[in-house]
């Protein structure tokens, strides 16, 4: 029997693990990104809505801008040296028609990972972003491996 | 690029100006909100606990046969430190939220039980200014639900000191629970002067105080809607503000649900 603990991550929440675990979520128009250290063998992740906090609601990791700069301090405080992290990006679908939504939120989404992640020097090892489908990913923060499915129900 | 796509183009550049517009106004006013949190704070904390030593510093200094004095001096250190507390859970709330770390911890709980136990909390507040709270709910033996308990108390003490806080004195405080396919909808209506349409939004923000005079009265360190809207989100629930003879809020929370089963093996997975 597996002893990796596992874990289900809501929206708008960070989830960082020294022990062995399995985090799971589910994506829609959200971003996850996943930060694996190579040589701790630990990692972390988080799940955002929006690309930036327009000064709206509490300054939550609800908002990629938050949530990535988070992330990375919250593995930096493990111990993780930034150059040892690796990160792998899911998520940013659009499952609403260019016609209801203006802004395609997914788009704005991956963009801002890309830029916070190239701004903190973090290599970028993977992606599976954009397109119709919403997703489901099971991330090992052990092994750094990251299963993906396609979904069909409507998720954030 | 044809005429509709410049068209939509101009829409949305139209859209980003004004988004633009308001960010800017949030920035100008960022500086003076936290000064303005930090004295009010200040306040909230420092009082009740002035309170509370020199409280009980005359309890400690009672003549012993002076029960009825020591009983009364003990029940408004109760008050001040379930004001206290109530403060720094909305603070370590929000620091929880902003910091990504909290979650959803569903419990079997009684809804109506745990409502009448957040409104004694207020008991002192509400006879200061004379004010009633009437529980409207049409069952008032509503079957447990699963919940988060402490998320939802804290949902109805911020709710609950909002209307307090806005109602006139003498006014009534309306609040119903009701429980229907499997979503838990709670409202609260105060007697106070309501909110304006263009206010609606605001009142959610991060230290949002609408009017620095009306706010000087009624203290409070901001942080309570803000808080408020990021758990009913958490648990993936509405809120709705209307304005009928004083403000009425509605929300809506699903009940919890089992999770997602924790099927590790995808029969059609990819590897990253």
């Amino acid at each position: 029997m597996s002893t990796t603990l596992k874990h289900f991550l809501l929206p708008g929440m960070i989830k960082i693990s020294k022990q062995p675990m399995e985090i799971t979520t589910l994506l829609g128009s959200c971003v996850s990104i996943c930060l694996w250290d190579s040589v701790l063998q630990i990692g972390g992740i988080n799940h955002y809505l929006m690309p930036l906090w327009n000064g709206t609601g509490l300054a939550s990791p609800k908002y990629g801008n938050i949530a990535i700069e988070s992330l990375i301090k919250k593995m930096i405080s493990l111990g993780s040296k930034r150059e040892n992290l690796k990160a792998k990006v899911f998520g940013g679908a659009s499952l609403l028609k260019s016609s209801e939504y203006s802004f395609n939120i997914g788009e704005r989404n991956i963009e801002i990972q890309e830029s916070v992640l190239k701004e903190n020097n973090i290599e970028l090892v993977a992606q599976s972003t954009g397109g119709k489908l919403g997703r489901k990913i099971i991330f090992n923060t052990f092994t750094g491996l990251v299963k993906m499915k396609y979904i069909k129900q409507r998720v954030c | 690029m044809t005429e509709s796509e410049i068209v939509e183009l101009k829409k949305q550049i139209a859209l980003l100006k004004k988004g633009n517009e308001v960010l800017n106004k949030k920035l100008k006013a960022s500086e003076g909100l936290k000064t303005h949190f930090i004295s009010n704070i200040m306040n909230e904390i420092y009082n009740p606990f002035t309170s509370i030593l020199m409280m009980s510093e005359n309890i400690i200094n009672l003549d012993k046969e002076k029960l009825d004095q020591a009983y009364a001096m003990a029940n408004l250190i109760h008050s001040e430190a379930a004001k206290l507390d109530f403060h720094l859970k909305n603070i370590f709330a929000a620091a929880m939220i902003e910091a990504g770390l909290d979650d959803v911890d569903c419990k079997s709980t009684d809804i109506q039980k745990l409502l009448d136990s957040v409104i004694r909390t207020f008991a002192s507040s509400l006879k200061n200014k004379n004010i009633k709270i009437e529980n409207t709910s049409i069952n008032r033996n509503l079957a447990e639900v699963n919940t988060d308990k402490n998320k939802i108390s804290l949902i109805f003490s911020n709710l609950i000191s909002n209307a307090i806080k806005f109602s006139n004195d003498s006014g009534i405080i309306e609040v119903e629970i009701k429980e229907d396919n499997s979503n838990l909808t709670f409202t609260i209506k105060d007697s106070g002067p309501g909110i304006t349409d263009n206010h609606k939004d605001e009142i959610f923000d991060r230290f949002e105080r609408l009017d620095d005079t009306i706010n000087s009265i009624t203290g409070g360190n901001g942080l309570g809607l803000s808080i408020v809207k990021a758990y009913v989100e958490l648990l993936n629930g509405t809120i709705e503000i209307k304005n009928t003879k004083g403000t009425k809020i509605t929300i809506v929370i699903p009940v919890c649900t089992a999770e997602e089963a924790d099927d590790d093996l995808f029969d059609d997975e990819e590897l990253f």
